[in-house]
């Protein structure tokens, strides 16, 4: 009865009700494509340098992701490999052999991070075969190098050329030898880009004079979520005081506290932005008291309690809010997909500005549809609490007087 | 500049004489000049690392001429053997003869350990000049090993560009043998200490044979440099500090 006295009081005065209804629908789809943004963005970053590069799991040797140094490699055996492979929820194994070398033509050189690869298994976890832009990937027992297209740009390098690769090897040996360009690769991290060099894994270790040592086996899991699991699994199978295992988030720490930081900015802009609906609801439901002040004088007048009315009015201001939330949630799930599928492209100068934070300056929105769920169950929480005034005011009524205004 | 021995020899006796009242620059000088040769240096050696985990040891010839031309040739082990490290004044190049390519060095590689030690390639190529490029006051005397020596400190100036927040050398009296030199960062905590010993006469003049890097924050790390022979002022030509002959070198 009164959910239908409800229903009907909103559509008494369409107008009003429409208003309010918008301004929850265009707060609800601004915060909810804000944080799409937002998130997308984070994704991204997670994407760039966990699903392109680390992979999600990866074994060391205890003691290396500290002081990732030539001499805290471990030395390859068949059986961790099976180890490893045997895990149920690991979908691929491969070896990597890391370390940072000068890079030089003789006359102009760089810092890059030299990996060494098993061709084939990389492609699997990070896709790097699909990342070439020029020339060819990599097979197993080529003597040439694959680079990251702005480490060729920085050093005006073109296929075929040849680089010299220096630095320290196993054991404090000087290590160096030069490679042809085989190809380039194109990532999203302009970081990557700038610095990354690749190697088959056996040319690695002979150039760093290590004989079947590898730094990593990275691995990549059936999803993020398991990677914790797969983690506490393999520690309880592989010795600890030779082994580390880590996980992305282990690996990734310093970008997942950026990540929570800038998030916690992000709360700050939201906040704000709710601050302005919860105004617009405010007014609204001031305004629908006293302009009904009459009609619920007659209505106290002719025996409605209160408590009843109140209902009633909180009944009426859900309904929009929920309707609002709807409505809101129902243009935002498709601009989500879309902008996931077409990022927003900033463009060549904001690109520049990106970079320097790196990141790309391509903006996909995140899917998740937990998003729109904390949004509307946000406003809808606002909606209640904004009633508590309208309806205390509502108590104080008195029907003689509210009939007389 | 031709060196006269007969003015050297007088311009020593008078030093060591009125040692007491020499200002800290010129006890540098003259240490520096001991060490290196006023004119040149020859001299062959090996370089020994040490890691909680192995030993390396390679041997090496190195000529110097003033504080602009160094070359340094490895010569053992076998895998190492022709490698050479050149400075002619603020550049420096490395020979690799496997691949018979010559590196030149960017200034970013300057602080990297050369060839896997703890010294780095700016130890080897030290630009700065010890006497003006830094201010120094004389502490109290010390005695080590025996020896009675001074205490410099060494404080670089600003415009500078020096890694070390202070350095102090401690500098035997009577043959301004550089026994012990202290590196110290800009917070003032010891980093390096570099160690002199085993004074044996070489190119006819009592040198320190034995030098010691230990890093302070790294356990069972050192690096020891050990001198075979040592001939100073040995006439060697502007030229053969080239990236030609570095390739040439024996």
């Amino acid at each position: 009865m009164l959910f239908k006295i409800a229903w009907r009081n909103l559509w008494r005065n369409k107008r009003r009700t429409f208003i309010t209804m918008a301004s929850v629908f265009f707060a609800v789809l601004m915060a909810i494509f804000l944080r799409s943004i937002q998130e997308g963005v984070y994704d991204q970053m997670i994407d760039n340098s966990v699903r392109y590069y680390r992979g999600y799991v990866q074994v060391h040797q205890n003691g290396y992701w500290d002081e990732q140094f030539i001499d805290n490699t471990f030395e390859d055996s068949p059986e961790l490999q099976q180890t490893l492979e045997n895990e149920k929820e690991v979908r691929v194994v491969t070896p990597r052999l890391e370390s940072p070398m000068m890079v030089s033509t003789g006359s102009n050189s760089r810092f890059s991070l030299m990996v060494g690869i098993d061709p084939a298994k990389e492609d699997q976890i990070t896709r790097l075969k699909g990342r070439i832009v020029e020339g060819e990937y990599l097979e197993e027992g080529d003597k040439a190098i694959v680079v990251g297209v702005g480490l060729a740009e920085k050093m005006k390098l073109a296929l075929g050329d040849t680089l010299i690769l220096l630095g320290q090897g196993y054991h404090g040996q000087q290590s160096y030898d030069q490679y042809p360009i085989k190809g380039m690769v194109k990532f999203g991290s302009p970081e990557l880009n700038k610095r990354m060099v690749y190697l088959p894994v056996k040319e690695a270790q002979y150039l760093l004079a290590s004989p079947d040592r590898l730094s990593a086996y990275a691995m990549d899991v059936s999803s993020r979520r398991v990677s914790g699991k797969v983690v506490e699994q393999l520690e309880s199978k592989l010795d600890s005081g030779t082994y580390e295992v880590m996980d992305w988030q282990e690996m990734d720490a310093e970008l997942l506290k950026f990540i929570e930081s800038d998030r916690a900015g992000g709360m700050v802009t939201m906040f704000i932005l709710y601050i302005l609906i919860g105004f617009g609801i405010f007014g609204t439901a001031l305004m629908m008291i006293s302009e009904r002040k009459y009609e619920f004088g007659v209505q106290i007048a002719i025996g409605m309690k209160k408590i009843q009315l109140a209902y009633i009015l909180i009944m009426e201001m859900v309904f929009i809010a929920v309707m609002g939330v709807l409505a809101g949630a129902i243009v935002a799930i498709p601009l989500q997909y879309f902008f996931h599928a077409n990022p927003i492209d900033l463009g060549k100068d904001m690109a520049k500005v990106y970079e320097s934070f790196n990141i790309e300056a391509i903006i996909p929105t995140s899917t998740d549809p937990s998003i729109i769920i904390d949004q509307a169950v946000f406003v809808l929480i606002m909606t209640l609490l904004i009633m508590i005034y309208p309806i205390s005011k509502l108590f104080r009524i008195k029907p003689i007087e509210a009939m007389r205004g | 500049m031709k060196p006269n021995i007969v003015i050297l020899l007088l311009l020593s006796l008078i030093m060591a004489g009125g040692a007491m009242a020499q200002s800290s620059a010129d006890i540098l000088k003259t240490s520096e000049e001991k060490r290196r040769g006023i004119e040149s240096s020859t001299a062959e050696m090996s370089m020994t690392i040490i890691r909680p985990s192995w030993t390396r040891t390679m041997s090496m010839k190195a000529w110097s001429k003033g504080e602009d031309y160094s070359l340094i040739l490895i010569t053992g082990p076998a895998k190492d053997k022709g490698t050479a490290t050149l400075k002619r004044k603020k550049e420096v190049w490395n020979w690799l003869p496997r691949i018979e390519r010559v590196v030149k060095l960017p200034p970013s590689m300057m602080s990297q350990s050369w060839m896997g030690s703890d010294l780095t390639n700016d130890d080897l190529v030290r630009e700065v000049s010890l006497i003006t490029d830094y201010d120094h006051k004389k502490l109290a005397d010390e005695v080590v090993d025996g020896r009675k020596c001074w205490k410099i400190e060494l404080i670089p100036h600003d415009d500078v560009a020096i890694v070390w927040g202070k350095v102090i050398m401690v500098i035997d009296q009577k043959d301004y043998l550089q026994l012990r030199t202290e590196f110290y960062d800009e917070d003032d905590e010891l980093i390096n200490v570099m160690k002199a010993s085993e004074i044996k006469t070489m190119g006819g003049r009592p040198v320190a044979s034995k030098l010691e890097l230990i890093p302070q924050d790294e356990e069972g790390h050192k690096t020891i440099l050990e001198y075979k022979s040592l001939e100073f002022d040995k006439k060697v030509p502007e030229a053969f500090f080239s990236v030609q002959n570095m390739k040439r070198a024996k």
